[in-house]
Order: C-alpha cells, then structure tokens, then sequence
C-alpha cells in the first residue's frame, strides 16, 4: 500500500450555479489498482470523471492523474491517460485503421509506433478482422471494442472507462472483463458502471458515490461485511429469554425477534461480528439451556444490498 | 504542428465521404459557370476573370457555410467533442487543424475553376498577373468565409442553425458595401452629434476589397482586411471553445 497513487483527488467541486454536481469530493487510486466507480444515474460520477480527464475544470479542489494537476498541467494529464467516455463517440465514415491511426497521431506516436501499436491492440480487442471495415457498418458490440481499442493506443498508464461493457454480448463481456483484469498491474484503472458483479470480479476496490458525495469506499469484501447481516437462529424456547441469553454471548451487538414472540418457536436475527465463534457460541448456549436449535444460518451478503442501502436518499440525508 | 495537420488532414479527407461536401461542389461549379458564361465567354469580352471573382462572392455566402456548418456543431451533438477535448491538443490546435481542413477543401473547389482560366488562354490573352491577383483574391476571401462559418459552427450543436446564422452574416459582408451607398448616410443623435455611416459600412463590405484583386492590383490595406477577419473570427472560435468548458 506504500506505492504512490496514480490518482489523488483532493475535495473536488463541481456546480452548476446552485446546483451542486460533484461535493467536496477525495479518493485515491493506488498505481496499478482497478477500482470501481459506482454509484445510482446523477450521483456525479461523469461529472467527476469529465474532471478528471480534463474535460471541464473543477470549480474547487483539486485532483492529481498520473503526477500532473488537472487545471495547470492538463496537456499532461491528457498525454498519461486513456479515456473511454460513456457514448463512444467515433467519427462513422472512417475505417476502422483510419480512425485509430488518427487517434494514435493525435497522441503523437511515429508511424513505425503506430503501425505496431494498432496491430497490438486490435489484437487485444478483437478486432484485427474488422480494421478495414468503415466504423458506421460494425455493430454496437464492435464499437464499444474501437473505443476501447483506442485507449489503449498509447498504452496510457491511466484509464478511465465510463461503463464500457455496455453494448457487448455475454461473452464478449467476460472477455471485456477478462481484458480489465489484465490491464491491472501495468495499468492503473478508473472503471465506472453500474454492473455490480462487474466490480466484484474485476475491482481491487470500490468507491461509492451518490448525490454528489462519496458514500462508502473500500473493498468489495469490507463493503459486503458492512451490511451487517446477521445470523438467522430459529429456536424452541421462551423467546424473551432466548433472546436475552443469546444477547450476553460476548461479541453479539444486537438481536431482533424476526416472529415469535411469546410462541413455542421463536426466530431471530443476531447481529454483531460475525465470526464462527459466535456461532459455535450461540449453539452451545442454546443447548445448555436446554432449548432446541432447529436452524442457524448466516445470511449471505451481497453488493448489491449494499450499494441500495448506502445509495438511498433516506439514508444519506441522516 | 503536426496534430494541427492531423486535424487538418481528417477534416479534409472526411469531406469527401460526406454527401454536403458534393452539393458544396455542385452548387459551387453551377454558380461559377453561370457567371463565366455570363461576364466572360462571348464574342468581344475582355479577357479577364474580373466579373466572376467579382461576382462570385453572392454565390460563395451560401456556399460555404454548407461546406462548414458541420464542423463543431456535429462534434457536439455527436459527444466527439468530449473526446477531442481530452486529447492532448489545445482548442487553439483544434481550431487552427479545421480551418486549415475547410481551407484545403475550399481550395479544391477553387482549383476547379482553372478549367476557366484555360478556356481563356485558348481564345483570347489574359494577363496573367492580373489572374494571379484574381485568384488570391478569391482565396483570401474564401478563407475569411470559412472563418466565419467556423465561429457559427462552433456556436450551437444544430448545424442548420449554424448555417443559417453564418448565411445572415456573410450576406450582410457580401452587400452591406452596395447597400451603403443607397442607405442612409449618417446616424445623428439630436441634430447635435453624427456618426458618418456610409464609409464605414461601404468599407466594412467585401466588395470594394475583393474589386482591387480582381482588377489585377494587391494592395496591402485589402490583404489586411481579409486576413484581420480570418484571424478575428479565428481566435473568436478559439475563446468560444475555450469558455464552453466553464459551463
């Protein structure tokens, strides 16, 4: 973790007269990371990415891509990063070799470079078999394969992609994803999308961002563990007792009678870190009470519930 | 330079795949002809191409613009401009590569007069200086057009409005010197203080400087004219660009 970051944003803000895109917003990407950017339509992500890559200046903060500042060094920052924007916009009437020449002169490489590089690439991205076709002719699969072609030209030691396995089929998004993973390493990635499993499988880290604000930022292990789901325990036996012998076991925080109450068989929800101890724990307890366990099980944490809870309106505003 | 001719270079080529870019060539040989075979090829005509150069200004306020109207404002509605801004090349290299990109195709339409200027070298004997003045005149003239219609084009992402606005303005260049001398003469505030009108507006007009190059004479005042347009509406597309990112 000592490795120095690739991208540092510093409070970065963005508004749009009182409108407030982007708020105070700080994260880091370590060199070599792919971390995920998530977050519901209009929680500032684009915004934040179009920062990033010089796109629009912010209107306070600052952020660092590849060393160099956004505003006084933003030449700079555009030569060290590669950037897929959410539409892949591409000229239509060009050939495919046409337009990701032109892409790869734009970023001043020589023609042997050139040469090399789109051979590389297209390799990559599948797409050595459509080179010449003209752009406006491939479908939208292909397209996206183009924009990410590109990107890739100058072999940028930072991407930024805005959702770029939307369009392709099934398997070409495994192999999209296969492709990310790939890139981690050499590349550091900024990925933005809404596909949780997405960043499940590719991202080393995930930063969540909803109205304008980070919300949560971490692994998606630590994020998944945050939700804080329990241990389902069903029980024959007294339920307020029950409910306060399982409460004393060291390590639970909190118990919630899910049904029961007052009946022969009680259900409850125990919540706390959740660690096989505490479960052997409870087991134990409930047997030498003389009460009998029909079901535990851990309930499985998911992203997604996650990203819900954190991501909602309600939740934020407290 | 060489990503400002990059820029130039795309622009120029991609022309020729768009389907206006061949209207911009139709309607540009049919004005043409129609003024050679009006001004200059009959029996007794001075042999010279003054009245088409002249002329050809009523024909190249609606031509060019077609010709650029797509150049920003397609880049916008089509969200290329996201990807040309995050490239690493300044909005000035941006603009200098697609005015040099028009100016390219505006040159191919003019290299397709010289057709003109052989058929007059057959019957007759034109001064060949004063042809050479014509056609930099034309050039000249050309070149702030396709300025102009570069800042229209760079002001919305409809280019029918944006033809339609560098329509109105080169109009008012082309005929506001004609226009000047029948108009009112002066603004006056109160009987008390006048503003002459009619010398700045007949000077502000196209007219009076592209007649000196057609008649054979470079002067330096009607080259500065040209090239003080050019460059305005040049560096005015340049701070547009430049204060979208602000917004």
């Amino acid at each position: 973790m000592n490795r120095p970051a690739d991208i540092i944003v510093e409070r970065l803000t963005k508004t749009y007269g009182p409108l407030v895109a982007v708020d105070r917003v700080s994260f880091e990407v370590p060199k070599g990371e792919v971390v995920g950017f998530l977050g519901p339509n209009g929680a500032g992500k684009t915004t934040t990415i179009r920062m990033l890559t010089c796109y629009m200046p912010p209107t306070s903060g600052s952020a660092k891509v590849a060393g160099f500042d956004v505003f006084h060094e933003s030449l700079q920052v555009r030569e060290h990063i590669g950037y897929l924007p959410e539409s892949t916009p591409l000229y239509h009437e060009m050939r495919v070799s046409e337009y990701l020449d032109f892409r790869a002169k734009l970023r001043g490489l020589d023609r042997k470079t050139r040469r090399k590089r789109i051979a590389e690439v297209a390799a990559r991205t599948w797409l050595t078999d459509r080179l010449r076709s003209p752009i406006h002719t491939l479908s939208k699969g292909y397209r996206q394969r183009v924009g990410i072609a590109e990107v890739l030209l100058h072999n940028p030691p930072v991407l930024v992609m805005d959702e770029p396995t939307v369009g392709l089929d099934p398997s070409q998004i495994r192999e999209a994803r296969r492709l990310i993973s790939e890139l981690a390493g050499d590349h550091t990635v900024l990925l933005s999308t809404h596909i949780l499993q997405e960043v499940e499988m590719v991202c080393q880290k995930v930063i969540i961002m909803a109205q304008g604000r980070i919300v949560a930022q971490g692994t998606p292990e630590e994020l998944k563990n945050r939700t804080g789901t329990g241990i389902r325990v069903e029980v024959r036996g007294p339920a307020d007792q029950v409910r306060s012998a399982i409460n004393a076991i060291n390590g639970v925080d909190k118990v919630e009678m899910v049904s029961g109450s007052g009946a022969a068989i009680c259900v409850l929800n125990v919540r706390g870190k959740i660690t096989p101890e505490l479960r052997e724990a409870i087991a134990t307890t409930v047997a030498q009470r003389g009460w009998s366990l029909r079901e535990m099980r851990q309930e499985g944490a998911t992203l997604e519930e996650f990203f819900i809870r954190i991501t909602d309106p309600g939740s934020i505003a407290a | 330079m060489s990503r400002t001719l990059t820029i130039a270079r795309r622009e120029f080529t991609s022309l020729f795949y768009l389907p206006v870019a061949y209207l911009v060539l139709f309607l540009f040989l049919l004005y043409m002809g129609i003024l050679f075979g009006m001004f200059i090829f009959y029996p007794g005509a001075p042999s010279e191409l003054r009245g088409v150069i002249d002329f050809s200004r009523f024909g190249l306020f609606i031509i060019v613009p077609l010709m650029t109207m797509s150049f920003f404002a397609d880049e916008y509605s089509s969200g290329r401009i996201e990807m040309l801004r995050t490239s690493p090349i300044t909005e000035f290299q941006l603009v200098l590569g697609k005015f040099i990109g028009a100016s390219l195709f505006y040159l191919v339409l003019v290299a397709s007069t010289l057709i003109y200027v052989g058929l007059l070298a057959i019957y007759g004997h034109p001064d060949w200086l004063q042809t050479a003045a014509s056609y930099l005149g034309l050039i000249l003239m050309g070149c702030m057009f396709v300025s102009i219609g570069l800042f229209f084009s760079a002001c919305t992402q409809n280019q029918f409005v944006a033809a339609t606005a560098s329509i109105l303005t080169l109009g008012v260049f082309s005929i506001i010197s004609e226009l000047s001398t029948r108009l009112w003469g002066e603004i006056s505030i109160f009987n008390w203080f006048s503003i002459p009108l009619r010398a700045p507006l007949y000077y502000l007009g196209v007219g009076p400087h592209i007649a000196d190059f057609s008649k054979g004479v470079v002067d330096t005042s009607h080259l500065a004219y040209f090239l003080v347009f050019t460059g305005l509406f040049l560096f005015l597309t340049y701070l547009l660009l430049e204060s979208k990112k602000w917004r």
